[in-house]
């Protein structure tokens, strides 16, 4: 077994260029999926029949197929139907509506944590439901999902490799260049795995940290 | 009817159907690319030593024919770095001006797409492991596992080769290996997971020579042929525009110029009769 | 955007191929990875720190890396020692060592729904602790263990695909091929997503009903409620790791 570390030495400069990419692509798929599961929760608790039926649909697409053939979709069949996208806004697309399907069900969770005499105290004051939801129900809502969106946002992080296969030049496809070049695979991949390992795991002790600042009750 | 106009009808028939028969206006490409001073070109930067990555930064032979191009074009350069399951398909789909990257001139494309001159050589040939005697010829190749890149030219030439060897009483591939590139196949290669690379020659040339005493060439699986870029086939004046420059190049010297600096070898670049026929 | 239903017919057969390995390629990864996940949910509930310690260790790494990334490794690290596989056994290796960890999860809050007390009497007839597990306490954990792991199944399945990237000829390697020899993406995904899709709704439909079924009898179970929250916590947390 003979390794040569210096490889994995020599190639970090360059992996944790692509490390950056990595964490930008994370930060910008998971801050709008926020948004649209955020949207989609509320649009849920209308009950209007038709809307919830299309958001079952598009959440069992999103959990019953895999995350790579949605990439596929996004980068070369969306522009057979005319929406032609560069790779990383195809890359981006597909991880935030990835994501999205799995946080709108964790903050459907979060939301039952919600108690359901809030709603009401809340509406005999007076308040705007825009408020209600604002103010008083979507906060509870995240606080209580802290735990289940930190882990949701490593599963993001643990995406993005696959938009290597689509050119987007984050850590994995850094890494298969380098060793493309050098014929060292293991030494560089040890170096891309690291430095995925120590992302996930800042993050998920992050996620401590968190729930004792916002005293997060595990029911 | 008058035999006179009888046969000014049968002239003005001729004559429609022959102008309706010749190829159809030229595409805009050309005339939109010197008006908006910008040219998008598609890549696959990972086709060492023609274009690939080196620090952020596509390099390679084929990089400096296109910069030598862009020079006298005197325009705006993108380049978008793609994988090449999405290269002739993008050209196809307007996603960029033309592909500035190496394509094998095989039959089946060249009906569909408009090449330029050559700028190499591209005869298929095949790699081995160095030392592996059990290869010694082409032949030796039945029962072997071999391994080329997904959707490229290696594949019908793969098949090409091995309905040639079958031919001839011996047996086909143990296993045909597709790989997403071709530094994955060198690899696989390296660590035993195949025990060929089938790709066009100064490709593995150049492999041979930067590793030395890890691999050698066996041979070659098929005809002379040659590599070129490719326009939309109705964008024939822009690949004529090209094609005038590769030869302008070839002509001053500094075509093999490049060719010594990439490969460490020269490539004879002909005038004509590179194209199978039925070419655009 | 026209359907090409040429395409469908002459290559349905090769997207059959790669469904039928995706298939294969799952079974042996749940064959191979639920008993290397119990192993590794005894370890991590071992009081004795050699044991615990390794568990922790790859239960850690394996958790906090990219599936892709892993198979890569396991693919360029084995031909180092000598291991010269085929790419679809390093497939199911890769498979079955990260959902190993999701399977350790799944048996741990199975064993720790068994009542205490089972454990207890069987030791005090005077069986191993190995045996008390083995006779004991698994029979009873595989109603609750299934719907997670049935889940867990359908995970496998969506990763899987990615083995597509060492080579292996499964369903997306077959879009793929299709793809570069006819150029239309569109019919060739189309395919493989309606497959996946129809795969793991299966699994998730089968799983909604067994759930159900276990239900009833479950609630005929004598169990104290701190035992049913411990499990319900177990069971969502593993829920929530597994996608």
């Amino acid at each position: 077994m003979k390794f040569d570390f210096s490889y994995t030495i020599d190639a970090f400069p360059w992996l944790l260029d692509g490390a950056l990419i990595t964490i930008q692509v994370a930060f910008l798929s998971f801050g709008l999926s926020l948004i649209l599961a955020t949207v989609l929760t509320v649009v849920r608790s209308l009950e209007i029949k038709p809307i919830n039926a299309v958001i079952a649909v598009y959440i069992s697409f999103i959990r019953s197929t895999p995350v790579l053939i949605q990439i596929f979709l996004a980068y070369y069949v969306l522009p057979v139907v005319g929406i032609d996208l560069q790779a990383f806004t195809a890359g981006i697309l597909a991880v935030t509506l990835n994501s999205a399907a799995f946080t709108t069900e964790i903050l459907r969770g979060g939301l039952a944590a919600v108690p359901r005499g809030q709603f009401e105290a809340a509406h005999s004051m007076g308040l705007k439901p825009s408020t209600i939801w604002l103010k008083v129900v979507l906060p509870q809502a995240y606080i209580a999902s802290i735990p289940p969106l930190v882990n949701e946002f490593t599963l993001v992080v643990k995406t993005t490799p696959l938009l290597a296969m689509i050119t987007v030049v984050e850590l994995m496809r850094r890494a298969q260049q380098i060793f493309s070049a050098n014929y060292h695979p293991v030494e560089v991949l040890i170096g891309a795995f690291t430095i995925y390992f120590f992302i996930c795991f800042v993050v998920s002790r992050a996620s401590v940290v968190l729930e004792h600042r916002f005293a997060v009750r595990r029911a | 009817m008058t035999n006179q106009s009888f046969r000014a009808g049968i002239a003005a028939f001729a004559m429609i159907a022959v102008l309706g028969a010749m190829p159809a206006v030229a595409g805009e490409t050309y005339d939109r690319i010197k008006s908006i001073k910008k040219v998008v070109v598609g890549t696959e930067a990972a086709f060492p030593p023609f274009e690939f990555i080196e620090d952020g930064k596509i390099v390679g032979y084929g990089k400096d024919i296109l910069t030598y191009i862009i020079a006298d074009m005197d325009v705006e350069l993108e380049q978008l770095d793609l994988p090449w399951q999405g290269i002739l398909p993008g050209l196809l789909a307007g996603k960029f001006d033309f592909v500035a990257t190496t394509v094998s001139m095989r039959p089946e494309r060249v009906d569909k797409y408009a090449f330029t001159v050559p700028i190499s050589e591209g005869t298929t040939w095949t790699m081995k492991r160095a030392g592996d005697d059990s290869i010694q010829s082409i032949d030796d190749i039945s029962g072997k596992v071999v391994g080329t890149q997904l959707a490229s030219a290696g594949v019908p030439a793969s098949e090409e080769f091995e309905a040639m060897l079958k031919a001839k009483g011996l047996a086909g591939f143990a296993e045909m290996k597709l790989f997403t590139s071709y530094p994955e196949s060198y690899l696989a290669l390296a660590n035993g997971e195949v025990d060929v690379v089938v790709q066009s020659l100064p490709n593995l040339a150049v492999v041979v020579k930067q590793q030395p005493g890890v691999f050698a060439l066996v041979g070659a699986v098929g005809e002379k042929s040659y590599m070129g870029w490719v326009t939309r086939p109705e964008d024939t004046d822009l690949r004529d525009y090209l094609s005038s420059k590769i030869l302008e190049m070839r002509d001053n010297g500094h075509l093999y110029e490049l060719q010594d600096k990439w490969f460490g070898f020269r490539m004879d670049i002909p005038s004509e009769g590179y194209l199978p026929a039925g070419a655009i | 955007m026209d359907l090409d239903i040429g395409i469908v017919i002459e290559y349905g057969p090769l997207i059959l191929k790669g469904f039928r390995l995706t298939l294969i390629i799952v079974f042996f990864a749940i064959l191979l990875g639920i008993p290397l996940g119990i192993l590794m949910a005894v370890g991590r509930m071992s009081s004795k720190p050699y044991f615990r310690g390794p568990a922790v260790a790859v239960l850690e790494i394996f958790r906090n890396t990219p599936f892709m990334i892993q198979v890569f490794l396991l693919y360029y690290v084995l031909p180092f020692y000598g291991l010269r596989m085929p790419a679809e056994v390093v497939g199911v290796l890769a498979l079955a060592l990260y959902s190993s960890v999701y399977y350790a999860e799944i048996m741990r809050a199975g064993i720790a729904a068994v009542p205490r007390g089972q454990v207890e009497s069987a030791r005090a007839i005077g069986m191993s602790h190995v045996q008390a597990l083995r006779n004991v306490v698994f029979p009873q954990m595989w109603p609750i263990v299934l719907p997670p792991v049935a889940n867990q199944t359908m995970s496998l399945v969506k990763e899987s695909s990615i083995l597509a990237t060492i080579t292996v000829s499964e369903m997306t390697m077959s879009a793929l091929i299709v793809q570069g020899i006819t150029f239309r993406p569109f019919e060739a995904f189309i395919m493989i997503t309606i497959l996946y899709w129809v795969l793991n709704e299966s699994i998730a439909f089968s799983v909604r009903r067994l759930e159900k079924r276990l239900q009833r009898r479950h609630s005929r179970q004598a169990t104290t409620k701190a035992q049913d929250a411990a499990m319900a916590e177990s069971l969502e947390a593993v829920r929530r790791m597994t996608r």
